[in-house]
């Protein structure tokens, strides 16, 4: 519905503006003198709470009441006159239609109208109070930067603008959800990045239809391909230097207002492996841990299902040193091996869901003394064995080596289907599970880019890794137009023994 | 169609030891009887170790009846001693060897041996400070390779391997009940699967040490009471050279002996003279080159078998699955052996 | 099959297209190679494998030559252009026939093998059926899924067969002396039963059409094809070398003889880990034959749609494997069968290359 201003009658302007803004409470109207000897009727209007009051006051209010000491009256052009001349603030526009009025008004910036002008004076004051920058509670590095996205768009672009200089950077915006008109911006690397993947993301994000999008998360699950799996198919953060990072290797940064995490795709499984201390930290240190975060993720999946195999089926299996406790621990125990293991699983899910919505000082309590106690009356009450308890507990602390919470989310899910499967069959059971994992991430895509495949170039990056340095070409996991991103300095530098 | 039920591991009994023995009850009967020992795990921890011995005219026979006494499903794969009787021993091991590899479940690592008399007396034996006697006896195994020259090629496995195989034969440790508890007291001799010979510990050294590679032992020579010297050696790789003469074969056997002087009785300065350590060695060389002689001539005459794995060797230049019997070849042979003795380390000094 | 201009038309990298033709070809059989081989030809059985190898490299260089004349036509499409459109379809039903007889017959080989060593409790009809519902998921993916397990297998593959060197110390080398002392003859006998457990690489006919570079299609299946050839040397040989000729064929899996040698301090038996690590290379190879032959039947029922076909294979997979029965019996079909299938894929191959020799290449 376009509103477009039929006459310069002020009043009629201001009620057009007020009924499209709805009954909200909070706009504010003033009206104003403009000029001297026939003043003209002027009247500025902004949402109360997301502007920016000090530079109304200043620069806009200020001159133009106080300081336009000409006849204005009957001039041409009258918006772009008062934008030049008397409005000091740097970023004004002139407009005519009203529903982009409006559009700027909900987003913070002040409209100026004037009696017989059919164009409205837009000024740029945004402002109000929001969260201050700060690091991002889940994702810490020692030696990398501190800062983390906010829930404000343009604040969010800005921490972008300020590290990458780069000439091809480009931000696309976008307006989606019917009621909320969220703000969703496009921020990616022009001459890097993929055009089949970004045309496909951008189909996707104007096709969405409806009434909201709140947050990433949502917004994710309504681009994505896949629904039913487990594994996540956008990779979220909070830190700029990460993202930053992700768009430098041909990833597309998907920022949405309102939430601070952003999403870059397109992801790939090992992707959720790669925590930020990995790139600040060095090289060997670096390798040491990534493999022991695989390792403990395949322990995740695989141990609690192959003690439970141990016990139950393949006795003979057991090294010969551990027959004896294990056995003594499980003689007289109640439950069969099984239950035993799915009961303990699930009382620490239970712990674990419970500490998430309890604050914090409450929650470490609970999960402290919770596990502790339970831990110790299970075992007391014959319930179950120590042994038993010992495996879990292994398991329980090899989730959480896992950097994204999305991914540990996924690996900590998959466990119980294996556990049923070897209950069911025995060692069979597992290579099965196993088996049907890898070809469920193998057929997994984002975008279009495969999920789970491996390039003999990128495993300097996956399993362990190699010194910055020795990184010259980007993964080709991610496709990219300009595959070279360094030379190899070190050697004008380095001696020559 | 029905797969065989498996319980969990409370419920099973674990085995550690298992014997075979086998009496002959008549013309054409022979009665097999199989002891096993097993482990009950209690909940205070107590370890209690009960004997269940079953007889029967076939192997299947007897884990039949077996089971009807135990309360427990019994599980193999731990066994730490596989104990076979003399008598069993000397009628054939092909019935136990048949049992044992046919079970996908059984250790193969689990170590072999020969006993006097019947099994069923080892498996009950109490033996201070352990829970069960085979923990004893694979102890007792296994830490024979550190003296005697006893390699560590015991196990089923390698019984598996020795016996089928064209130009080798097995031999086993064989135990007996003295005075002081259970003794590894000389080596079983086989021919394919039966056993046909003993040998003392005196013997059995030499034989190990002409066999294995790589075996650990202590020689001595001794000239009177008072003055001898002990030598701790270390062979290295056997090789062996086969030759022949018409019909006639002939095997050159290579030793070399490495080790520490441990105990120096007779060689005065001999850490000081270079010249006494190449005395020493040189009568240390003749000494074990005469006592391989010796037993070499036993074993043409009294085995009558090739006990050295000389027929293998045979074999691999000349050509196998010729129906050669190389046991027989062996014995007529002209077999040399030639030792090579180093001192390598003296100790902390002379005193 | 056909060049399908969908958007989502997968691509097969070079690693991915070698290592598909690797993991075609190495299945389960290589745990039963030592057996067949070194029963003829004793201790030359390597020499043996070494020389059956002749066989995959026929096909490749046969494939090479064919998809140089046409980069983007499967052998099914050629085999009716030549062959006529009928003859031609009946020739590719017969293709399809042997991938699901192979299909079959690896499934029944890991039943009987799993059961007799790690999952006695479970009947035969449990773990083919269940095997195969995970097969057909796999098998009814895109070709790139199947390469992506290829290649993970791969490298699993490359470790479990190496890990028997620690035997390299413990053995001796006599036994496999004398070289060539069995005779040519036995060693001939010995290469042709080696060349059933080659039999595979025909897949290379199948995915030659996706392989994104074309120009490396050569040397990368020539490579993978070494390897093969290579691992399955080195397997009879250091079964041969630790067990010695005559044992060897006392066990039917030989190679998991060899296994038990492998020491590792806390594990009872290194046996059952490899055993479960295998199984996902069994896995791997009957979903490769699987896709074969999902994609040559979908080739010659145009209409019917992937899951359909998917739905109606099952059950005759699941029952051929059931057929078989134990590993004897199994071994004794085989030795029937499989002869007859390598004769005439042998034909059905190099009839086509013939023609299109005589016949000029694309231009006819």
């Amino acid at each position: 519905m376009v509103i477009a201003m039929e006459n310069g009658d002020l009043y009629g302007n201001i009620e057009l503006i007020t009924n499209a803004l709805g009954t909200q409470g909070s706009m504010v109207v003033k009206h104003i003198y403009i000029g001297m000897d026939q003043p003209l009727d002027a009247a500025i209007i902004y949402v109360n709470g997301i502007t920016n009051k000090d530079i109304v006051d200043r620069d806009i209010l200020n001159p133009l009441m106080l300081h336009t000491r000409e006849n204005l009256n009957g001039k041409e052009n009258i918006g772009e006159y008062l934008c030049k001349r008397y409005i000091s603030m740097s970023n004004t526009l002139v407009e005519s239609d009203l529903n982009a009025v409006v559009n700027y008004l909900k987003r913070g910036k002040t409209a100026v109208l004037i009696n017989g002008a059919t164009e409205v004076i837009i000024v740029d004051t945004t402002g109000g109070v929001q969260r201050a920058i700060m690091e991002p509670m889940n994702e810490t590095a020692a030696k990398g930067p501190r800062d983390g996205f906010v829930e404000n768009l343009e604040v969010n672009l800005s921490l972008i603008r300020r590290k990458v200089k780069d000439n091809h950077l480009s931000i696309e915006m976008f307006n989606i959800g019917s009621r909320l008109q969220s703000d969703v911006a496009l921020v990616y690397i022009n001459n890097i990045v993929d055009k089949q993947v970004l045309e496909e993301l951008k189909n996707r994000i104007k096709a969405i239809d409806l009434d909201s999008v709140l947050s990433a998360g949502k917004l994710e699950q309504y681009i994505e391909d896949y629904a039913y799996t487990v594994f996540p198919q956008a990779y979220s953060t909070e830190r700029p230097d990460r993202a930053i990072g992700n768009m430098l290797e041909g990833r597309i940064v998907v920022l949405i207002e309102g939430t601070p995490m952003v999403l870059t795709y397109p992801a790939i499984f090992m992707q959720f492996f790669q925590a930020v201390e990995d790139y600040t930290e060095r090289t060997v240190i670096s390798s040491f841990v990534r493999l022991l975060r695989i390792f403990a993720a395949v322990l995740v999946i695989t141990l609690p299902s192959f003690y439970l195999t141990l016990i139950k089926f393949n006795v003979e299996l057991i090294p010969a040193k551990f027959v004896t406790p294990i056995v003594q621990s499980r003689v007289g125990i109640a439950l069969t091996p099984f239950l035993e293991i799915l009961a303990m699983e699930i009382i620490v899910e239970f712990l674990r869901e419970g500490g998430l919505r309890l604050p914090t000082k409450i929650a470490q309590t609970l999960s402290l003394v919770g596990g502790i106690i339970i831990g110790d009356t299970a075992i007391q009450s014959k319930m179950v064995s120590p042994t038993t308890l010992l495996v879990v507990g292994v398991t329980v602390i090899s989730t959480f080596l896992i950097p994204n919470y999305d991914m540990s989310l996924a690996i900590r899910i998959l466990r119980f289907p294996m556990l049923v499967l070897t209950n069911i069959m025995g060692i069979f059971g597992i290579a099965i599970g196993w088996f049907l994992i890898l070809v469920h991430l193998s057929s997994l895509d984002s975008l279009g880019v495969p999920y789970f495949e491996f390039h003999k170039s990128d495993l300097k990056d996956t399993f362990i890794r190699a010194p910055l340095w020795k990184m010259n070409k980007r993964p080709e996991g991610i496709p990219n137009q300009d595959s070279i991103r360094q030379t190899d300095s070190r050697n004008k530098f380095k001696k020559k023994r | 169609m029905m797969g065989q039920e498996r319980v969990p591991i409370e419920e099973v009994a674990t085995i550690s030891g298992i014997g075979y023995d086998i009496e002959r009850k008549g013309e054409n009967m022979m009665e097999y009887s199989i002891p096993i020992s097993t482990n009950i795990y209690k909940p205070s921890g107590m370890q209690v170790n009960l004997i269940f011995k079953e007889q029967g005219q076939s192997l299947g026979e007897i884990i039949q009846k077996r089971q009807e006494v135990m309360n427990k499903k019994f599980v193999q794969g731990h066994e730490r001693v596989v104990l076979v009787s003399e008598d069993y021993a000397r009628y054939g091991l092909k019935t136990i060897i048949e049992d044992r590899f046919r079970n996908a479940e059984v250790s193969d690592i689990a170590n072999m041996a020969v006993c006097k008399g019947k099994s069923e007396d080892y498996l009950k034996y109490k033996v201070a400070g352990y829970s069960n006697s085979s923990e004893f006896i694979q102890g007792s195994i296994e830490a024979s390779v550190n003296y005697n020259f006893f390699s560590d090629n015991y196990k089923l496995m390698d019984a598996f391997v020795r016996i089928g195989a064209e130009g080798r034969n097995l031999i086993l440790p064989y135990i007996e009940i003295t005075e002081e508890g259970i003794e590894i007291t000389g080596m079983a001799i086989f021919k394919e699967d039966k056993l046909i010979g003993l040998a003392n510990l005196k013997d059995s050294r030499i034989l190990n040490l002409l066999r294995d590679d790589n075996v650990k032992g202590i020689v001595s020579l001794q000239k009177s009471p008072k003055e001898y010297i002990d030598f701790e050696a270390k062979t290295g790789h056997r090789k062996v050279e086969c030759y022949k003469q018409g019909d006639k074969y002939g095997f050159n056997i290579d030793l070399s002996l490495e080790g520490a002087v441990i105990n120096n009785e007779m060689y005065v300065d001999m850490k000081k003279d270079v010249n006494k350590k190449k005395e020493f060695e040189k009568d240390m060389e003749e000494s074990i080159e005469k006592q391989c002689d010796d037993f070499i001539k036993i074993m043409k005459n009294d085995y009558k078998i090739d006990c050295l794995g000389l027929g293998r060797e045979a074999a691999a230049k000349y050509g196998r699955q010729k129906g050669t019997d190389w046991n027989e070849v062996v014995c007529s042979a002209d077999i040399k052996v030639n030792v090579k003795v180093k001192v390598d380390l003296q100790g902390r000094g002379d005193y | 099959m056909e060049g399908s201009t969908n958007k989502k038309q997968s691509y097969l990298t070079v690693n991915q297209f070698a290592l598909i033709i690797f993991g075609s070809i190495v299945g389960v059989g290589i745990l039963s190679l030592p057996n067949g081989v070194v029963k003829v030809a004793h201790q030359d059985g390597w020499i043996s494998t070494l020389v059956g190898g002749i066989y995959p490299l026929y096909v490749v260089v046969i494939a090479r030559y064919i998809s140089k004349e046409f980069p983007n036509d499967s052998i099914l499409i050629l085999s009716k252009k030549y062959f006529g459109r009928f003859l031609g379809s009946i020739f590719n039903l017969v293709f399809a026939t042997y991938f699901i007889y192979t299909a079959s017959t690896i499934a029944s080989f890991y039943s009987n093998l799993m059961r007799n060593y790690v999952v006695e409790f479970l009947t035969p009809i449990k773990i083919i059926v269940i095997i195969f519902i995970c097969i057909m998921y796999a098998a009814s993916r895109d070709l790139k899924v199947i390469g992506i397990i290829s290649e993970i297998s791969f490298y699993l593959t490359i470790i479990l067969l190496l890990s028997p060197i620690v035997a390299l110390r413990v053995a001796s080398i006599s036994n496999i002396y004398p070289v060539f002392g069995s005779g040519l003859s036995s060693i001939a006998k010995g290469s042709v039963k080696s060349s059933f457990a080659y039999a595979g690489a025909e897949i290379i006919l199948l995915i030659y059409p996706f392989l994104k570079e074309k120009k490396k299609m050569l040397v990368s299946s020539l490579i993978s094809v070494a390897l093969v050839i290579v691992l399955y040397v080195w397997s009879v040989f250091i079964t041969t070398y630790y067990l010695g000729p005559d044992i060897v064929s006392k066990n039917f899996w030989s190679l998991l003889l060899v296994m038990g040698s492998v020491t590792i301090t806390v594990v009872n038996n290194y046996k059952y880990i490899f055993m479960f690590l295998w199984s996902l290379i069994a896995f791997k190879s009957m979903s490769i034959n699987g896709y074969a032959s999902i994609h040559i039947l979908k080739d010659f029922t145009k209409k019917m749609d992937i899951k359909k076909i998917c739905f109606l294979i099952y059950p005759l997979l699941v029952y051929l494997a059931f057929k078989y029965g134990n590993e004897i019996s199994r071994q004794s079909i085989s030795d029937i069968v499989l002869p007859c299938y390598i004769i005439f894929n042998l034909l059905y191959m190099t009839v086509i290359a013939v023609f299109i020799f005589f016949k000029g290449g694309a231009k006819a």
